[in-house]
């Protein structure tokens, strides 16, 4: 059994201008034991997704989905008192902003043993002692000295390991990693990563990163659901997934590697992430894309089927190479009348 | 620690000074002098005029009578009060009790009930109690406080008969020695019967006039600096811990949103103590305030000047504490210095 479970999520929020679907139908399942990618550039409703679970999102956010459980347990119809006893002790996150995300008035010691006192029978000794413990775990050297230190007296990569700790404090099944290494320095960006999949391995917990990089992806994933536009475009085991993109923006996003660059110039993908207004009716990501024909443009595509990634295409690409996979799309491709 | 103390206190001495020197300098530019304001209409003769000058010290020049102020301030003596001929010093200690305690029960009201207010408001943003209560805040800010203090004397005070018109207590009733001046102090040293709930219901309508002011401004600004925090990073990872909605805002949101109003909290009660002049004389509260403006009539320079300069110093100390307060609130303030 999965551990998360979520099917046909969505989340709206009421705005000014109306209802803005920021999530659109996103499925996912992450067993125990599993690290899964959510990948995607900025607006593509990745950490709307993941807030959704945790119940942290305004109350202008309206969550609905077919399902969305967690090791059994049904969270949308969970009262709040009861969620609360889940999340952080069950389902942990962190986030992008390690040093804004830690509460400039409380010394790290206070706020990481607040969490254990929340979740956990420990006397105060008892946290204590966790808490040093669980620093050092998180590779901070001087664990008792550093227990004193207020946030602002440490650096990025430092907070965001304080932030690991106290995620990972209550043993929690599934940890939420939102950009975890996005604000960080590049050298401190692989150590974070490298203590997360470490701590992953050692825990044996369902690890969820969200990140809009295909570096760290390649680096540490299982599986991979690419999203774009609150959408899941394609979703694929990390090797396969590699191996050979079938939806043209998973295709893109590889192609945007720097390290891949060839040309002077960084390759880039045209365009932004359409907002509330400027939302595409048919395929979301026709306008950047460059197989994107007559029929994208009028049709909002179907999934393919898990061969193809689940790739939300009307041309489904194999080893690059566009594959209409219906007979209509082919048709039009070829212009030939119906 | 320490050093920061001593920079600080250091840091008033030119403050002091040229603050004596406005006040010196102010009061002699105010036309008529102690000398003439006591002769008023009668008419003196100009060498009786000229012999009391010289008693007094004002017919020397201004910068040789400022010299020799300072040398007295510096030994300690703030001088004699020219309409009464009692020692500065005593009568403005005699009635800063009344002013402090005013001061404070004015204060307290406004934290106490403002500051709860504000975070109410913050948190259900946009609902009915927080339209009411923004409402009722400019009107409580732009209110004339002496159309707001005579309105509550004629309504609680003379229709309800609910509290007494002026006053400290009911001395028809009591009477008692008040050794701190603290008159809630002393009616329950006293230990006469009613004399703590005669005493507190004197102090309740001008503690309410007071703390109207500083309510409202405290209540508008706990609301928006705790707008502001709601939506900062460690709100929502203070949320992601699974704590209590109760703890996430009146812990981890309240402690760094307290840090712009505890600023505004010092400020005005710099002001209050500096006398709440209008309360004050509505409520015939025998406080610094009154003294102070009987002083600038009588032109009795000893008295005015001693009593701003007693009353910046206390303002200067408020400040000092308020710059503490902030470091224990907001450990970055001191770890910055």
């Amino acid at each position: 059994m999965s551990l998360l479970d979520i099917q046909n999520l969505r989340v709206r929020f009421a705005t000014r201008g109306g209802a803005f679907t920021a999530v659109d139908g996103v499925d996912l399942a992450v067993d125990p034991r599993e690290i899964v990618a959510v990948v995607g550039e900025s607006g593509s409703g990745k950490s709307v997704a993941m807030l959704a679970v945790m119940g942290l999102l305004p109350w202008t956010a309206t969550v609905e989905a077919d399902r969305m459980s967690f090791d059994g347990i049904d969270l949308l119809g969970l009262s709040a008192k009861a969620r609360r006893r889940i999340i952080g002790r069950d389902i942990a996150m962190i986030f992008q902003e390690p040093m804004s995300s830690l509460n400039p008035c409380f010394t790290v010691g206070f706020q990481i043993r607040e969490m254990l006192k929340a979740h956990t029978g420990l006397d105060r000794a008892g946290r204590q002692a966790r808490a040093i413990e669980l620093l050092a775990k998180v590779g901070i050297p001087e664990p008792e000295r550093r227990l004193k230190s207020y946030p602002h007296q440490m650096s990025g990569g430092m907070s965001q390991r304080v932030m690991i700790a106290m995620a990972i404090s209550c043993d929690p099944k599934l940890l939420i990693a939102d950009e975890p290494t996005t604000a960080l320095d590049v050298t401190i960006q692989a150590q974070i990563l490298d203590l997360l999949a470490q701590l992953q391995r050692d825990t044996g917990m369902g690890l969820v990163l969200i990140t809009h990089d295909m570096g760290v992806v390649a680096e540490v994933a299982h599986r991979v659901l690419v999203q774009y536009a609150g959408r899941p475009v394609e979703t694929n085991g990390a090797e396969a997934l590699f191996a050979d993109r079938h939806h043209p923006y998973t295709e893109a996003l590889l192609a945007a590697l720097p390290e891949r660059a060839s040309a002077r110039r960084l390759p880039a993908i045209p365009g932004v992430v359409p907002g509330q207004f400027d939302r595409p009716k048919a395929c979301v990501f026709s306008p950047r894309c460059r197989f994107a024909f007559d029929l994208c443009r009028e049709v909002a595509p179907t999934p393919a089927g898990p061969e193809l990634g689940r790739a939300l295409c009307h041309i489904p690409l194999v080893d690059g190479v566009p594959t209409p996979v219906r007979a209509e799309a082919y048709r039009l491709r070829q212009g030939v009348p119906a | 620690m320490i050093r920061f103390l001593v920079k600080r206190i250091l840091l008033t001495v030119p403050t002091f000074i040229a603050l004596i020197f406005l006040v010196f300098v102010a009061i002699r530019l105010v036309p008529g002098d102690p000398v003439e304001v006591r002769v008023g209409e009668h008419g003196i003769s100009p060498e009786r005029l000229a012999l009391l000058r010289h008693e007094l010290g004002l017919d020397q020049p201004v910068w040789k009578q400022f010299l020799d102020y300072l040398w007295q301030l510096g030994h300690g003596d703030f001088g004699r009060s020219l309409s009464t001929s009692n020692s500065v010093l005593g009568e403005f200690f005699t009635l800063f009790p009344a002013t402090l305690e005013l001061a404070a029960a004015g204060m307290l009201l406004a934290v106490v009930l403002g500051i709860p207010m504000g975070v109410v408001a913050a948190v259900k943003r946009g609902s009915i109690f927080d339209q009411g209560l923004m409402g009722l805040s400019v009107a409580g800010y732009s209110m004339p406080i002496f159309w707001w203090g005579l309105l509550l004397i004629m309504l609680v005070a003379e229709r309800w008969g609910l509290a007494p018109v002026s006053g400290r207590l009911d001395f028809v009733r009591f009477d008692y020695d008040t050794p701190t001046g603290f008159m809630l102090i002393d009616s329950l040293l006293s230990g006469e019967d009613g004399a703590f709930v005669d005493a507190l219901r004197h102090l309740m309508l001008p503690a309410i006039v007071l703390g109207t002011i500083p309510l409202a401004v405290i209540a508008r600004m706990t609301r928006s600096s705790m707008l502001e925090v709601l939506s900062e990073d460690y709100v929502r990872t203070a949320r992601a811990k699974g704590l209590s909605p109760f703890r996430v805002v009146g812990l981890h949101a309240l402690r760094n949103a307290l840090i712009p109003v505890v600023t505004v909290i010092g400020l005005m009660t710099g002001t209050l103590l500096a006398g709440a002049v209008l309360t004050e004389t509505i409520f015939s509260w025998p406080g610094v305030g009154k003294w102070l403006i009987d002083a600038i009539s009588r032109r009795d320079y000893p008295a005015l000047e001693g009593g701003i300069i007693l009353i910046s110093a206390l303002v200067i100390l408020v400040n000092l504490v308020v710059d503490l307060v902030y470091g224990v609130i907001n450990p970055r303030i001191l770890h910055g210095r």
